[in-house]
């Protein structure tokens, strides 16, 4: 799970990290949270991997709605994100359960296991 | 009158079996006669006796068209008992995305969130709970002055940090900042490694804080 960075600054410094590669992924918007996939379920072909736009959940919540209590404000620090745990009203769950927002479903998919 | 005669004459005639026959032939034929006198008299009445609808004399009846039902009951599609499931609708007519676009920027083109949320462009909510309440930003500027370098003093506001989040997304015990003043030591390269302020600045939170003096105050005076 890596953040897109688009700083060139920040880029150049920190190109230690996963930086190049997170940037190439998530081609979205600045904020957005390309998560990596660890279950060995799908492949990338057949869904993409999800991506977490933060920005319009930032223009609908604080930061603090969901950071730190539900998710660790590093990525990758919280427990991971899965289908099942969501159904179970865990993670993106807690939310995205048919009530408060869209669930997951398969109607769905596309909303985050997007290019 | 000729019955008369004819017994007159049966009764002078010495009886035989032909003048017998002959007599019941008469009566026969009289019978006959008799029969066919009431069966054309009282036809009608026995008719309309025994039946409805009996037609008036010289009226032919008239055979009543057949109706053929047909073979088999024309087809009629059961009633389907349909259960429609209507998704939920959520409140998704508002376009984010336009809206998104409207939010006002700072110069290096990234969204200015804390001037959006100041002149109330967004109205995030504090927490999920529909009744979470909203908690007082901390209002505290501090300064760090790098060592020989006063031009280069940073001024790090709390206000609109703690306005969007809790005090322990910077401050836990493995977090990033501790509590105690001069702690922390920042440099622009460790801010570039994701360490201090790098763990949000340029990730997800304004990536170039209008450049320099967006935080080297100095600077830009």
């Amino acid at each position: 799970m890596t953040h897109a960075r688009r700083n060139p600054l920040a880029a150049l410094i920190g190109l230690s990290l996963a930086a190049v590669a997170s940037y190439a992924l998530a081609a979205g918007e600045y904020g957005d949270v390309t998560y990596e996939r660890k279950a060995a379920t799908a492949s990338a072909e057949e869904v993409p991997v999800a991506v977490f736009p933060h920005w319009i959940h930032r223009m609908q919540y604080k930061c603090g709605a969901c950071h730190d209590e539900l998710f660790k404000m590093k990525a990758g620090a919280s427990a991971p994100v899965t289908m099942d745990g969501m159904r179970e009203g865990q993670a993106c769950g807690v939310c995205h359960n048919g009530k408060k927002a869209f669930e997951s479903s398969f109607d769905t998919c596309g909303r985050c296991h997007r290019q | 009158m000729g019955l008369d005669a004819e017994t007159d004459m049966g009764q002078t005639v010495r009886p035989s079996h032909a003048v017998a026959r002959a007599a019941c032939h008469r009566v026969l034929a009289l019978a006959a006669v008799a029969a066919l006198e009431c069966a054309c008299t009282s036809a009608r009445p026995a008719l309309e006796f025994f039946f409805d609808g009996v037609p008036a004399d010289g009226v032919l009846p008239q055979p009543a068209a057949v109706v053929h039902q047909p073979r088999r009951p024309t087809y009629k599609a059961p009633e389907v008992h349909e259960t429609v499931i209507v998704p939920q609708q959520f409140k998704e007519e508002v376009d984010w995305a336009a809206r998104y676009a409207a939010l006002p920027r700072n110069d290096a083109g990234d969204v200015a969130w804390t001037k959006a949320l100041d002149e109330k462009l967004i109205e995030p909510k504090p927490g999920i709970a529909d009744d979470a309440k909203e908690e007082e930003a901390t209002d505290l500027d501090l300064e760090y002055v790098p060592e020989g370098q006063p031009e280069y003093k940073v001024v790090f506001p709390h206000k609109p940090h703690t306005q969007w989040m809790g005090c322990p997304s910077c401050h836990s015990d493995d977090g990033l900042f501790e509590m105690e003043k001069g702690k922390a030591k920042m440099t622009m390269a460790s801010l570039g490694e994701g360490k201090y302020c790098g763990a949000c600045h340029g990730k997800v939170a304004a990536p170039d804080l209008n450049g320099c003096p967006a935080c080297h105050t100095a600077i830009g005076k």
